[in-house]
């Protein structure tokens, strides 16, 4: 989740909305996330710290209603960095096996 | 383009308030608006999912986590609701079909309870209408099962009777009103003498005053009251219309305007008074219709019987007139509804059994549903579940499902209610004020509870019984008992679609036996309308004759027109007058029984018009005007009655209307049908018009082309003849024939309807349980074929237990749905209830739908492969 607010938050300029987040993880990583699961997993890790969202004004196609424009934390950009390190550590090691066979 | 309505409702209820709410509201809208661009339809499905998920999340009770011991019943059911939501969510395909089920069978009760509730529940619109009866006079001897009353005797009751806090009488009568201003149209319209009717029924005039003693005389009528209705059409809705003349010129002054809504009896305009005098006409002149106002705690019996002992007083004090004569008193809502009680009580009883069938497919979905179950709820029950626990969790889902269903239901049932009434036309009474009251709809409300408790309950039992340790083993054989509940639940389907579709059956066998009737004539190709002349040119005989001579030669003369004629009233859906002494045979005995006849005043060319045989003598014809020999013709009936034994041609009567001059009789005609299609013909005599004049005829005319084409012609030439004069009732006579077979043709539409979606959802049903049968014994079949049986073997081995099925619900159903059809009783006609054809017909239907639903499995089972299934064992 954290990754793909990442994602579009570099390219999206300001911040990523909800839709967009749902939009990449079921792009990119193939789910389909359940609207509830969303908002409940965005708010999640907003009271971790490690997402804040800032309010941006709607344009006519959301009948002028506000849209969360979502970005990482320090706190967060930490998180992932550990968790890639985690990631990584475990990887070591396992190349022989995981390398697909031609 | 914005999002369904009801879920955006939703969903704006349950988000939290604020830029939380706002902010998801907004990209839902979002999101919505990109889909709707590719398929609109897609992306409100769309929205109306993510609604629901976002309710189950964000529901504003939150479950509290609190040790489960202390879990409150409220927070235990909201805590059931949400999982069974999320629950039905996941099996989508399946919610659905067990919601359109449900609302089907939710929808047609509805439509037809609010039918019901129309017609029969709802009172009439009048002050302690429960009170209200009609007096009918009958005669048993005579044969006359209702007749209208003499003034006489109703002076009499209204004397006598204790029972009564008042009595009513009225006679009808239609009158054409011209237009204030010259260019308004002529319209026909009906009236009403009344005699002390308002207070009876407890209705006042809205405006103004109801009629007073001195209102009625025997004079021209000076005071008069109109509906509210024609209040509006002729004077605008305009107040200050009460206490001028009625109509230009009229002594009649207008008195009051009724409320909106109050026409009784029969769709009336207008009222005038009537001057009851018991001595100004004679005790058997029965013209008045009666009602009366019963005492507060006063029953209809106790009236009975004081009616009973003053009719036996009346009997022998004037045996002339009161001969036999008794009278019935009728609750009035009985009265008005007459044979529709029957007719909406059945369908009733047939919607009740639609909806079993459909509880029935539900109850085996869900037992289906249950097996794939049983290891979810095996886990929640390992986890600590108890078994009521278990069981309010299924029940839950069940009322959740029909709660849903019935919400549809009831839109179902508004649209079924509309098809409804535009079947009925006026064939029911009462059912165009039909509609989805707080009564139908608490009635939808109750029927759509307890249908999710009833298909809920067998297998809410079933799964909370179910063993924890089998099912955690995951077995897929012993489900024996489930298997036996569906089978059983099939079989009922099948025998109820049997019973409807018999009933079905039976009407179609009668309605096309009635159309193929033998009405005495040929009813193709005829127009007819009524004209009713009016004015003080024709208050005497001679100048009517003359309009209507002079009108059928002009008719007649217009290209395309075979034949014209004219008579006093048409056979089938015309009235007329049935008399109790419709002629005398001078010199003769009374018979007993009466001369009872009825009595019709025809034109020359009449029988010829209508293609009625002349099977003795001869017809009338010019030689019959005023001046020469007075002549009748009688029926067939009439003159085997009557003349048995004897030719009645030249024989002498003294005929009804002018019982001093004697009529030879010179012809006997076939004989025509009734009013009423499923009664025999009775007697019926003839005279000639210009012997009887009679300013209100009906024209009849043959046409070679379509007849309603030809209504502008025949109007145009009455007009031409005399411009004051209007034509109304124009109707062809196979429009007259579709009127008069409009209640078998209402309940034949609703029954087929109702048995083909019973023998659709049986069918659904025996489907689900060979397939599911099927299944649970692909492992037998595999060892059969890997032990040589045949495809075509196994195949025969499913549709065996398919047919045994079929056998066991038409056991059941064949001899219910006798029993069913004697209930049909009056709406069937020249069809016994036990009708081989019939029944060899439904079973045929059943068991092909029967042997489609076996084989689709029977023909799975075969593709079974051996190798496999030994392989899994």
């Amino acid at each position: 989740m954290l990754l793909a607010v990442l994602r579009l938050a570099q390219e999206d300029g300001p911040g990523a909305s909800g839709t967009a987040v749902a939009r990449e993880l079921e792009d990119q990583a193939g789910r389909r996330v359940s609207r509830g699961a969303l908002y409940t997993t965005l708010d999640r890790l907003e009271q971790k710290g490690l997402l804040r969202w800032k309010i941006a004004p709607g344009g006519p196609e959301r009948k002028a209603l506000p849209r969360r424009a979502y970005v990482v934390t320090a706190r967060g950009m930490d998180a992932v960095r550990a968790s890639q390190r985690t990631l990584q550590r475990m990887w070591r090691g396992l190349d022989n096996v995981l390398k697909e066979r031609p | 383009m914005t999002p369904p309505r009801l879920a955006s409702a939703l969903l704006r209820l349950f988000l939290p308030r604020g830029m939380d709410g706002d902010t998801i509201q907004g990209d839902l809208l979002e999101e919505f608006s990109v889909r709707a661009r590719r398929s609109r339809g897609r992306a409100a499905w769309w929205y109306w999912r993510v609604v629901l998920s976002l309710l189950v999340r964000y529901h504003p009770v939150r479950v509290v986590r609190r040790p489960r011991d202390r879990q409150s019943v409220g927070d235990a059911t909201l805590q059931d609701a949400r999982y069974a939501i999320r629950t039905l969510l996941k099996a989508p395909a399946f919610s659905a079909i067990v919601v359109t089920t449900l609302a089907l069978g939710i929808g047609v009760n509805t439509a037809i309870f609010s039918a019901l509730n129309a017609v029969l529940l709802r009172p009439l619109p009048y002050r302690g209408a429960d009170r209200l009866v009609r007096l009918v006079a009958f005669n048993p001897s005579q044969g006359i099962g209702s007749s209208n009353v003499s003034a006489a005797d109703f002076t009499d009751w209204r004397r006598n009777a204790r029972s009564f806090e008042d009595l009513a009488a009225f006679s009808t009568f239609s009158t054409t009103v011209r237009g204030q201003k010259p260019d308004t149209a002529a319209e026909r319209i009906a009236g009403a003498q009344v005699f002390n009717l308002f207070a009876v029924l407890g209705v006042a005039p809205g405006i103004g005053r109801d009629f007073r003693r001195d209102d009625a005389h025997t004079g021209p009528a000076t005071a008069s009251i109109v509906s509210h209705g024609f209040w509006q059409r002729r004077f605008g809705g305009d107040p200050a219309a009460v206490g001028r003349a009625l109509r230009p010129g009229s002594p009649a002054l207008l008195v009051g305007v009724m409320p909106r809504g109050f026409t009784y009896p029969d769709n009336v305009d207008l009222w005038i008074p009537f001057a009851l005098d018991p001595s100004a006409d004679p005790r058997d002149n029965r013209y008045l219709e009666a009602l009366a106002r019963l005492k507060p705690g006063v029953t209809t019996a106790q009236a009975q019987a004081e009616l009973d002992a003053i009719s036996a007083r009346l009997d022998a004090e004037y045996p002339q007139s009161n001969r036999g004569w008794r009278v019935r008193a009728v609750p009035l809502t009985n009265y008005i509804v007459g044979d529709a009680r029957r007719t909406l009580l059945i369908l009733f009883g047939a919607v009740g059994l639609v909806l079993i069938v459909a509880c029935a497919n539900v109850t085996n979905l869900f037992l289906a549903q249950a097996s794939a179950r049983r290891r979810e709820i095996a886990v929640r029950s390992a986890i600590g579940a108890g078994r009521a626990r278990i069981l309010r969790q299924v029940l839950t889902e069940s009322v959740l499902l029909a709660a849903v269903a019935g919400g549809l239901g009831v839109l179902v049932g508004r649209w079924a209610l509309q098809m409804l009434i535009a079947i009925a036309g006026s064939g029911i009474p009462r059912l165009e004020h039909a509609s989805l009251d707080s009564t139908v709809l608490a009635f939808s409300a109750i029927v759509s509870l307890s249908t999710g408790v009833l298909f809920g309950i067998a297998p809410a039992l079933q799964l909370s019984r179910s063993s924890l340790v089998a099912a955690l083993r995951e077995g897929t054989h012993g489900a024996g008992s489930r298997s036996r509940t569906r089978s059983m639940l099939v079989v009922a389907e099948v025998a109820i679609a049997v019973v409807l579709l018999a009933q079905a059956g039976l009407l179609v066998r009668s309605f096309r036996g009635l159309q193929r009737l033998d009405v005495g004539f040929d009813p193709g190709h005829l127009l007819t309308m009524r004209v009713s002349l009016g004015g003080p040119k024709y208050r005497q005989l001679g100048p009517d004759v003359a309009f209507f001579d002079e009108a059928i030669r002009r008719i007649t003369a217009r290209p395309g027109v075979q034949s014209a004629a004219a008579v006093l009233s048409l056979p089938v859906g015309g009235g007329g007058y049935y008399l109790g002494r419709g002629f005398i045979r001078p010199g003769r005995s009374h018979p007993p029984e009466g001369y009872n006849a009825g009595y019709q005043i025809v034109t020359h060319g009449y029988f010829r018009t209508l293609g009625v045989p002349v099977l003795e003598g001869r017809d009338f014809d010019s030689r019959d005007a005023a001046a020469g020999a007075q002549v009748a013709i009688v029926n067939k009936v009439l003159a085997q009655r009557f003349f048995a034994g004897e030719n009645p041609i030249g024989q002498q009567v003294l005929v009804w209307r002018d019982e001093r001059t004697p009529r030879e009789i010179v012809g006997v005609v076939g004989d025509l049908k009734p009013r009423d299609l499923t009664a025999d013909a009775g007697a019926e005599i003839f005279v000639p018009h210009a012997q009887s004049g009679s300013t209100d005829m009906t024209l009849v005319v043959r046409t070679t082309g379509a007849p309603a084409a030809f209504a502008p012609q025949v109007r145009s030439a009455l007009q031409a003849l005399d411009p004051a004069q209007a034509a109304f009732d124009v109707k062809t006579f196979d429009e007259i024939m579709r009127d008069a077979l409009v209640q078998q043709r209402f309940s034949l539409v609703l029954f087929a309807a109702f048995a083909a979606l019973a023998l659709v959802l049986a069918a659904v049903g025996l489907y689900g349980v060979m397939t599911s049968a099927v299944a649970s014994r692909t492992h037998e079949m595999g060892v059969r074929m890997a032990l040589g049986a045949r495809p075509a073997e196994v195949r025969t081995l499913v549709v065996r237990q398919g047919l045994g099925l079929l056998a066991a619900g038409v056991a059941i159903g064949a001899p219910a749905a006798f029993a069913g059809g004697r209930l049909l009783g009056k709406l069937l006609y020249g069809v016994r209830a036990a009708d081989p054809l019939t029944f060899a017909l439904v079973i045929a239907i059943v068991g092909s739908a029967t042997w489609i639903s076996a084989l689709l499995p029977a023909r799975r089972a075969t593709r079974v492969d051996p190798a496999a299934v030994l392989r899994t064992a």
